[in-house]
């Protein structure tokens, strides 16, 4: 049975439809990341879930059982978000408890589960603090106890990590999928960080436009992005996106882009652009068949990669992403074997993936 | 134009009986035609260094001398200094193609080779569409990228770039990079830029300054602040995932790592570099990217194994530690699984523990 299950879920203020008719199913112990661009309505979506937002209408099913008039106390979902929100006046400890406090748990149990999260969360030796002494990653911890203790099925977590440093971020990228696993608790996780995005989540459903456009594992995301939106937010340096032309061959149709020319097993949209990978962008010091003249215009790196922006003799602009950075400014490039994904720019969705590289006939 | 700081000093509130000293003895000389970033975090000194060469700040000791001439006692105006600041605001009655080409027509420049240049510069960033558009109204992105394009038509012996880039949207951000390092190093700029994003100071920097605490850590290219960081605060700060770090002991034998007991969790034989002698407590530090999975003389435990599209980081529990690795290529080790993992001795830091100054790089004499 899934740990949740959202049908027909719309969120309507005045005239502005934020969330059209949004299904999402997790499995129990399944972490799926919510991803898209910032106002969205990612956070909206996670108060519907929670019972905070008044204008939802939709079902909400937790582990089977029909929530969906429920009170946000009795849903017993944990709840982290992006500003702590933590209660100031109480130290970490009582903030740790408070939802145990809730549910009236006697206090020698109360005293156990607090200390069991915190030395998880390594915070254990704060616990007597109150907020303002905290530093923030341990502010940061003391709240993801406080969504922990409770043990709860579900845990929504809204960009919990947007405010904290790049080092705390990383740290917590590695340790609380562990946490979330160790625990059994499924989660729904929003960012709007793709790399976050794949880190945390087993799945992810992007949200667009009122509705989610794609939800598949992280790395299905990345190779097969649903549509030309998903593939520009997804990924950095993102996928590029060129204009093609296209006609029919065989079953399907051939498409050329920039000087090269690729077979695809379906009928060529009206305006087809071709996407590819910077990954799979293939730098060359002599040219032959399947490779064109590109001029190097800036190299900039990114961590151990070298980011090259290229130029083709047509004007277009390319992003390879390489190891090492090219010797020399003319260069010829090619496209890796299989790589390759057709979009209609009309429709903006995704038509084939998996092209075969072609001569180009003059 | 060459740029050079020399024993510069901000101290705000001087003779006062609480000064707060911004800046010491910051010393610099930027090449002429050379791209630097200063890079830091808040606090750390890099605005007040870029005011004082803007001269927006008074310098408290030191000198600053463009292209063989002392600036620091001229007003602004007179620096010789383009700037996209965020404090310096585009004129609001103004359009954005008046704001950009501003400069120019002061020169008294033919009209239409102005509008020319603006057109041009607009398109390399994006914002050809909104020309015609008042400042007003505008995107705080749209804003920083007119603000750039304003200092990036004119000709001048030094610009100065304060987070030019902070709010480009990620799908058009390695494009603009790319195309703005294109423009300075086709003109000869000489620029300095100012960031607290050191992906942003990597893409676009031959040279980077790490400020700290209103102190110079570092001076040196990307590659020298990672594979030579000059101490523990470099090390650990420049480069993304963040670099290893083992406490550890030099002994006749090479280095001991130590688990939070301070029982020996990983020996590492090699030869002691010179000055370093056995007994000496240090701290080792190794990049992700120069850890090896799945091969070595090591054991340790996988805890996480993340794909992110086009690189794998796994982290490893080894004798009480985590250390992160990154590999090329999908890792196929499920969690819980015990792999081998290693490196190579030459890839290892060695920094004092006390003063977290660097002993040597590449453990190896």
């Amino acid at each position: 049975m899934s740990a949740l299950s959202v049908s027909g879920l719309s969120v309507r203020f005045g005239t502005h439809e934020v969330l059209r008719d949004v299904a999402l199913d997790v499995a129990p112990s399944e972490r799926v990341v919510l991803f898209g661009p910032s106002g969205v309505g990612k956070t909206v979506m996670l108060r519907a879930i929670a019972g905070l937002e008044p204008n939802a209408r939709g079902r909400v099913l937790l582990q089977g059982r029909d929530v969906s008039d429920a009170a946000p106390e009795a849903r017993h979902i944990g709840v982290a978000f992006q500003n702590f929100a933590l209660y100031p006046h109480m130290s970490a400890r009582e903030n740790i408890a408070s939802p145990l406090r809730a549910q009236k748990r006697d206090a020698a149990e109360i005293a156990r589960r607090v200390d069991a999260v915190a030395e998880l969360l390594r915070i254990g030796h704060v616990l007597d603090h109150a907020p303002r002494a905290l530093s923030n990653g341990q502010k940061q911890r003391t709240a993801l106890a406080r969504a922990l203790v409770g043990e709860p099925r579900l845990i929504l977590f809204d960009d919990p990590l947007r405010n904290v440093d790049a080092k705390l971020r990383y740290e917590m990228r590695i340790e609380l999928p562990r946490l979330l696993a160790a625990r059994e608790t499924a989660s729904v996780y929003v960012t709007q960080d793709f790399r976050e995005a794949m880190a945390m989540g087993e799945r992810v459903a992007v949200l667009l436009d009122g509705t989610i456009v794609q939800c598949a594992p992280a790395a299905e995301v990345y190779d097969n992005p649903a549509t030309i939106a998903v593939a520009r937010l997804f990924g950095d340096p993102p996928m590029n996106l060129i204009p093609a032309r296209g006609v029919a061959a065989g079953g399907g149709c051939r498409v050329n882009v920039a000087g090269l020319a690729f077979g695809f097993a379906a009928a060529s949209p009206a305006e087809p652009v071709f996407g590819v990978r910077p990954e799979a962008v293939t730098l060359h010091d002599v040219g032959s068949p399947g490779r064109v003249p590109a001029r190097v215009l800036a190299v900039t790196p990114m961590n151990e990669r070298q980011i090259v922006l290229l130029r083709l003799a047509d004007g277009t602009e390319l992003v390879a992403s390489e190891a090492a950075a090219p010797a020399a400014t003319e260069l010829h490039v090619g496209i890796a074997p299989g790589a390759g994904t057709l979009f209609d720019a009309a429709s903006g969705l995704a038509v084939a993936t998996s092209p075969v590289a072609e001569e180009v006939s003059a | 134009m060459s740029l050079v700081l020399e024993n510069v000093d901000k101290i705000y509130g001087e003779g006062s009986r609480h000064p707060v000293h911004a800046v010491r003895t910051m010393n610099l000389d930027i090449a002429d035609g050379e791209i630097i970033a200063l890079l830091g975090s808040s606090g750390c000194g890099k605005t007040s260094t870029l005011r004082m060469v803007a001269g927006f700040e008074t310098v408290s000791h030191g000198t600053i001398n463009l292209a063989g001439r002392r600036i620091d006692t001229l007003p602004p105006a007179r620096r010789g200094v383009a700037m996209a600041f965020e404090g310096y605001a585009l004129y609001p009655p103004l359009t954005i193609a008046e704001n950009i080409g501003f400069a120019l027509r002061g020169e008294r420049r033919d009209k239409a080779a102005v509008e020319q240049e603006v057109r041009e510069v607009a398109d390399l960033l994006e914002i050809g569409p909104i020309l015609g558009r008042k400042p007003n109204g505008l995107s705080g992105g749209q804003q920083q990228r007119a603000s750039l394009a304003r200092a990036l038509i004119r000709r001048a012996d030094l610009h100065l770039l304060d987070e030019p880039m902070g709010q480009l949207e990620p799908q058009l951000r390695a494009v603009l990079r790319g195309r703005v390092k294109a423009r300075i190093k086709e003109r000869g700029y000489t620029a300095v830029l100012v960031t607290h994003d050191q992906g942003e100071a990597n893409a676009m920097a031959d040279r980077i300054a790490v400020m700290e605490a209103g102190v110079l850590q570092q001076f040196g290219s990307p590659a020298d602040l990672r594979e030579r960081p000059a101490n523990l605060f470099v090390g650990t700060f420049f480069g993304e995932p963040p670099m290893n770090t083992l406490p550890g002991r030099a002994t006749a034998q090479g280095f001991e790592a130590l688990d939070e007991a301070g029982a020996v969790a990983l020996r590492i034989p090699a030869p002691l570099p010179p000055g370093i002698e056995p007994g000496r407590d240090v701290v080792l530090g190794l990049r992700p990217h120069r850890l090896h999975l799945g091969t070595g003389a090591f054991q340790g435990e996988v805890v996480s194994n993340q794909w992110l599209g086009d690189q794998a980081h796994v982290a490893i529990e080894a004798a009480g530690r985590m250390l992160i690795g990154i590999h090329p290529e999908r890792f196929g080790a499920r969690l819980g699984s015990t792999v081998p993992f290693g490196f190579d001795p030459a890839d290892l830091h060695v920094f004092d523990k006390a003063s977290g100054i660097a002993l040597a790089h590449g453990a190896v004499s």
